[in-house]
């Protein structure tokens, strides 16, 4: 499967204080909804993230529930995430 | 299902433990996550197990959970999506897949044994690949990398197995095969079919397990914390054994066998080294056995025995010689009697011979013998010596005693070969008075033998050692003469070396020769000079028969001849020593050309082509850039990466790394192309952290820079 340019990006180097937006699978829409629930940074989805173990299931369930992400925006979400442990973590 | 929500966060915790999900931290935002997973754990619980599958099926098949399956014993729904999956690959084994689902409504356990067969090996496979991550705690994500591995396996592996009814399009007739096939299945291994009976001992006993510690829990809220650190270390302790096992059910049962096959197999151990061991002490008994039979045996024939003498009578034989071949009837009882008395003395002669005193003589003489007798009787010498004769016939007749005729001359150590053979050759010893009487082979005392025997080695080994000593020093000798010529010879290529660049040097500064004797005087240290008189001589021998770029010829130096070398050269060699600079410009570099950006996108450049293989002089190589480049451009770090054979060089901004670039891509230098390359600021910084983010100080040559661009 290949990957998105913004998967790429965010994968190719450290997250710093990149926007949640910036996240493969979150758009605008999502972003907006995302920060309202208070993630504004990507680094605090990494962190809910890390807290459900990197479990694929159970952290697009907690992305449905959080901004009612369809299921292609949260395995987008997951694997970019998981993409980044691997590399940075 | 309400009361799921109000739980509090320990109870939750056990919860979810109960039904088989691994330990969460459970957070204000986890929460909702983790009660919504409960909820359908505990659904699926109800509906049983067949239902949980489904809903895993249901879900994106290569996003599988584990979780999720942990609690799933019966395969059947998984080989489901496999089958829907592998029929998109394998179009003609399409009624193999779709047999399995139906087996699960009908027949269900016996259906459970024959994908487990078939995953057997390939779930070990998947189990040593997972142990072999690095991270323990992957059981999770590995998951997914297991079906896509796994699927083709299991499609691959499926048609064999059910070769037997697929080919057969009646439905009726396949199940009947299929029986059959499983029916032989099961007799061929029966140690996969008393699988689903363990793993239904086990999983009770998991629920059983879980379901106490949830009740101590609920009783005893206010201290939670050892409980949980009991079901963390249960978790643990699954996730290390089996991280296939949650990860797929299928492994599951192939892992409990393994175990129990783990126990057999110990138990097989000990029962197996039994034996070997037995055999080992029946042997050892046998060889005490026989050695001691051997020793009583030497024991016996050295005992004497005092009946069943061999006799030669005078009266019944035809040419009997009285003390010659025969005996008087009237003596032999004499003659025996002396022999009684002799023989203790022998004996002990011999024995404190052998072990004590070598001085003592192992035998006796025939007058020391009638002496003896002499004064242990009193008997008349005559009388003694008729005895004497008598005895030694008998002796001859029976060698059974153990007493030998001996010749004495030969000094105190006895051999068979100073045995006496016969009377007649007897008769000219006693003429020599140089026989005499002696017991060869004693019964030794236990010590002294063992002293012998000790003494007897202890000999060999000195002599064993004096060989291999003198093997070694021959060795050592041998190489220390190879490693004093192989020193030598590296001395003498060395000194030609020096006087091949003492004539090169020479050579450069325009003398054509120099002589002989003040090459010596200018490689050799005056009080060398006499020590290095031998390898000098060597030297000047091998410079004169192999360096083909020296002629020794006689020159008139200061109105007298001397032997002199002139130094050839080689055309060849002449050019090979490239000067490390710059050589100019193999390309136009300069703004608005091709080769150059139109603007610098970083600071940092990754300088190619400077150096070559065993280069070593790093800092030549990096005062040629700067001196190239500094005077014109702000440079804040250059380093010389012996590794990547690259130069890294940082600007303190784009402008200046723009002037380095157009100063240094394109150029010769020292018969090498460089190429300069734009080097991303985090890619710099990731590799040389230490470097200056801004300056001053720049960086300047050392050597004045000059201006290479005209």
């Amino acid at each position: 499967m290949s990957t998105s340019q913004k998967h790429r990006n965010f994968v190719a180097e450290p997250m710093g204080e990149k926007p949640v937006t910036d996240l493969a699978g979150v758009g605008e829409v999502l972003g907006k909804r995302l920060i309202t629930a208070g993630y504004d940074k990507a680094y605090i989805v990494l962190g809910q993230f890390l807290v459900l173990k990197r479990n694929q299931e159970l952290f697009q369930e907690w992305m449905k529930d959080t901004c009612q992400a369809n299921s292609k925006q949260s395995a987008d979400c997951y694997q970019c995430l998981h993409d980044w442990c691997e590399e940075f973590l | 299902m309400a009361d799921i929500n109000s739980l509090t966060d320990a109870e939750l915790r056990t919860k979810l433990v109960e039904y088989g999900f691994p330990i969460m931290p459970i957070t204000g935002t986890t929460r909702k996550v983790l009660v919504k997973k409960l909820k359908i754990l505990m659904e699926n619980k109800n509906d049983g197990r067949r239902s949980l599958g489904r809903y895993s099926s249901e879900e994106e098949s290569d996003n599988e959970v584990t979780t999720k399956n942990r609690r799933v014993t019966m395969p059947a729904p998984s080989l489901q999506t496999r089958a829907g999956r592998s029929s998109m690959i394998l179009k003609n084994e399409s009624k193999v897949k779709v047999t399995p689902p139906k087996e699960t409504v009908e027949l269900k356990h016996s259906v459970k044994t024959t994908p487990r067969l078939l995953s057997a090996s390939p779930s070990d496979e998947f189990d040593t690949g997972s142990d072999s991550e690095p991270e323990t705690n992957k059981s999770i994500k590995t998951l997914p990398r297991f079906n896509k591995s796994f699927s083709p396996i299991q499609t691959n592996s499926s048609p064999t197995q059910y070769s037997t009814y697929s080919s057969s399009e009646d439905p009726a007739l396949d199940r009947l095969n299929e029986i059959r096939s499983r029916l032989s299945l099961g007799f061929d291994r029966p140690s996969y079919v008393s699988t689903p009976n363990k793993e239904n001992i086990e999983v009770p006993f998991l629920s059983n397990f879980t379901r106490r510690l949830s009740q101590i829990s609920a009783s005893n809220i206010k201290k939670p914390d050892y409980d949980y650190k009991n079901d963390i270390i249960k978790e643990h302790d699954t996730n290390g054994a089996g991280s296939y096992a949650r990860s797929n059910l299928l492994g599951r049962p192939t892992r409990y066998t393994r175990d129990v096959n783990h126990d057999y197999y110990t138990n097989n151990i000990k029962r197996n080294n039994l034996i070997p061991l037995i055999l080992v002490g029946v042997a050892c008994l046998f060889f005490v056995v026989v050695g001691i039979m051997y020793y009583g045996m030497r024991n016996d024939t050295c005992a004497l025995d005092t009946t069943g003498y061999f006799i030669p009578r005078c009266g019944s034989m035809p040419e009997a010689i009285p003390g010659f071949n025969c005996v008087e009837d009237g003596d032999i009882e004499n003659a025996i009697r002396l022999m009684q008395f002799i023989k203790p003395e022998l004996v002990k002669r011999a024995v404190s011979y052998a072990c004590n005193d070598a001085l003592i003589k192992p035998f006796l003489t025939e007058t020391e013998v009638i002496n003896l007798q002499n004064v242990a009787t009193g008997q008349d010498i005559r009388h003694v010596q008729k005895q004497l004769q008598d005895l030694e016939v008998l002796m001859y007749k029976n060698p059974d005693w153990g007493i030998f005729m001996v010749k004495t001359d030969d000094g105190n150590d006895l051999t068979e070969e100073q045995i006496i053979t016969d009377m007649k050759s007897l008769e000219a010893y006693k003429t020599k008075k140089s026989a005499g009487l002696a017991v060869l082979h004693p019964d030794l005392p236990l010590h002294c033998r063992l002293y012998n025997k000790i003494n007897a080695i202890f000999n060999s080994l000195v002599v064993l050692s004096g060989i291999f000593a003198t093997l070694y020093v021959g060795n050592v000798a041998y190489k220390y003469w190879v490693n004093y010529h192989r020193s030598k010879k590296d001395e003498v290529i060395d000194m030609v070396r020096r006087i091949i660049d003492v004539l090169e040097s020479n050579n450069q500064e325009g003398d054509d020769f120099l002589v002989i004797n003040h090459v010596r005087d200018m490689i050799l240290p005056l009080k060398n000079r006499l020590q290095m008189a031998k390898i000098w001589d060597e030297a000047v021998k091998f410079i004169n028969e192999h360096e083909s770029r020296v002629r020794t010829e006689v020159q008139i130096v200061q109105g007298e001849p001397f032997e002199v070398w002139r130094w050839l050269g080689n055309a060849n060699l002449s050019g090979s020593a490239r000067s490390k600079t710059w050589q100019g410009q193999a390309f136009e570099t300069q703004v608005g050309s091709v080769n150059s950006l139109p603007c610098s996108p970083t600071p940092c450049l990754k300088i190619r082509g400077m150096m070559d293989d065993n280069d070593r002089n790093l800092h030549s190589i990096r005062e040629a850039v700067l001196s190239k480049c500094a005077h014109q451009c702000r440079i804040l770090h250059c380093i010389v990466d012996n590794t990547s054979k690259c130069i890294y060089l940082k600007c303190a901004d784009q402008n200046d790394a723009a002037i380095a670039y157009r100063n240094l891509h394109g150029w010769w230098y020292s018969g090498h192309l460089v190429t300069v390359k734009y080097l991303r600021l985090e890619r710099y910084m990731q590799r040389f952290p230490d470097s200056p983010v801004s300056g001053p100080p720049f960086l300047k040559s050392i050597t004045p820079a000059t201006d290479w661009s005209s």
